[in-house]
């Protein structure tokens, strides 16, 4: 005799299973300290890289100025200046990258919290089952 | 109101019933749709522009991801512009790792927005796409919109520009014509003030859509509508963008139509849901359907009869509904009951797939 009770719960875990779910056991086995910096460091990367482009792309479309700018002022300013720029950028995109990614960590525990707790109704559903 | 309430659920129902049809074939017309789009902008590579590539192209829009898609029309954009100039495909595909870099690093989900951005721009709806954006997904979706105005714009640039930026006579060098590409990015008040715009709608139809107050999807489409039509118009009269203003207005009202729809449709009722899943325990192996309830009850029918006998008028009741999670499941046999023996009966709001 099939419970029905139990098929409804079972069909939405598996819904979770399908959509996402997975994906929050992932991160789920990551610490939370540990889950967000390996996040800000692939963003570290990624901001970098484009910072890089970015500079070559200036570089390239505004050359004959930063030649000029490179031979008429201190190096070490025009570096300086650089530097804080990449700095900022930085700055910004691993700020939105730690709310992002901190967002993500507590929403997937909440989920398979959830999640855990309706397998523990199902083992109890079972349980019971056994008992009668 | 009330019809109109019927004509939803009817439709709903049938989307519902024929889900496994229906998804693949939008998703292979909005891939068709966005193929031709380019190929009427861009189409310098004759190999790409034939009946089949495009329809090999759409083919695969409908089985990989839209994430996976959106890099694959990504790959598309370039092999044309390269077909023009290597200047216009290498600064695109600068462009396009930047975004990759910056933004698709975080894997948004809302990509579909980037597919649909095409078919609506064809249309003139492209005003819809920030607001629907704003209503489905996250305020994260202005940054998608973001990306789409950027992409098109490039390639709208390259199009209107193609005889200079193909042009290889002595005195337009290489270093010339990556800075009249670069230019066209960067010196493009057209697209500043529509990025502007669809930040701005995305993020204020978000927020307007979250409040607690009644009707707040509609309000926030009306407010997203006003702001985003105040703004090109204000970008238009500071920086003289060639944005025409007819064309646009009318954009604006058939793009809150569209939103006032999707909202009819969304609005507190996950339509699409109809979920399918597999699992099993120790004694069975269970293929559950679930489909969600509709929320509007269809108006009771009642056939009375007029007559001497003594059983006119008997109602029999409606089924009792288990409302636990607001789904029906189905085990492989049809539950189907039928009311039609008695001449008197009231229909509510079941229904068995």
């Amino acid at each position: 005799m099939i419970n029905e009770q139990r098929v409804r719960l079972m069909h939405k875990m598996a819904v979770y299973e399908k959509n996402g779910g997975d994906a929050d056991e992932r991160i789920n086995a990551y610490f939370r300290g540990d889950y967000i910096s390996s996040q800000m460091l692939r963003s570290f990367i990624t901001a970098t890289a484009a910072f890089l482009l970015l500079g070559l792309i200036f570089g390239f479309y505004d050359f004959e100025n930063l030649m000029l700018a490179v031979y008429n002022t201190n190096l070490t300013s025009l570096i300086f200046r650089v530097g804080l720029a990449y700095l900022f950028f930085l700055a910004a995109y691993e700020l939105a990258t730690y709310l992002i990614y901190s967002y993500r960590y507590q929403h997937a525990r909440e989920r398979l919290a959830q999640y855990y707790l309706e397998l523990r109704r199902l083992s109890a559903a079972y349980r019971r089952e056994e008992e009668l | 109101m009330t019809s109109l309430l019927e004509i939803r659920e009817k439709i709903i129902e049938l989307y519902s019933q024929h889900e496994m049809v229906a998804k693949p074939v939008l998703r292979f017309l909005m891939v068709l749709a966005a193929m031709l789009y380019l190929n009427s902008k861009i189409g310098y590579e004759d190999v790409l522009t034939g009946a089949l590539p495009v329809l090999i192209v759409s083919l695969l829009g409908v089985l990989v991801p839209p994430g996976g898609m959106v890099v694959i029309l990504g790959a598309v954009i370039l092999v044309h512009l390269y077909s023009l100039s290597l200047e216009a495909a290498a600064v695109g595909a600068v462009l396009f790792l930047l975004m990759f870099l910056l933004y698709f690093r975080f894997s948004p989900k809302d990509c579909i927005l980037l597919l649909l951005y095409p078919v609506c721009r064809m249309c003139g709806i492209a005003y819809v796409v920030p607001i629907i954006g704003g209503l489905l997904f996250t305020p994260f979706s202005a940054l998608t919109s973001a990306v789409a105005v950027i992409t098109d714009s490039y390639v709208n640039f390259v199009a209107d520009n193609e005889t200079a930026i193909s042009s290889t006579s002595e005195d337009q060098d290489m270093l010339t014509r990556f800075r009249f590409l670069i230019d066209g990015i960067l010196q493009n008040k057209e697209m500043l003030v529509l990025l502007i715009a669809v930040v701005l709608t995305a993020v204020l139809t978000y927020a307007i859509r979250r409040l607690s107050v009644q009707y707040s999807w509609y309000i926030a489409i009306s407010v997203g509508s006003v702001v985003q039509m105040i703004v090109v118009m204000a970008g238009d009269m500071i920086y003289s963008t060639n944005i025409s203003i007819g064309p646009m207005f009318l954009g604006i009202i058939a793009s809150a139509f569209i939103a006032f729809v999707t909202a009819f449709f969304a609005f507190n009722l996950d339509y699409s849901r109809v979920e399918n899943t597999q699992f099993q325990d120790d004694d069975y192996y269970y293929y559950v359907k679930a489909v969600p309830k509709m929320s509007f009850t269809q108006p009771s029918r009642t056939v009375k009869q007029i007559s001497l006998s003594r059983h006119a008028g008997r109602h029999r009741d409606e089924p009792e509904e288990g409302d636990e999670e607001n789904t029906r499941e189905e085990y492989g046999t049809d539950s189907r009951e039928d009311y039609s023996s008695t001449d008197t009966r009231e229909e509510g709001p079941e229904r068995y797939y």
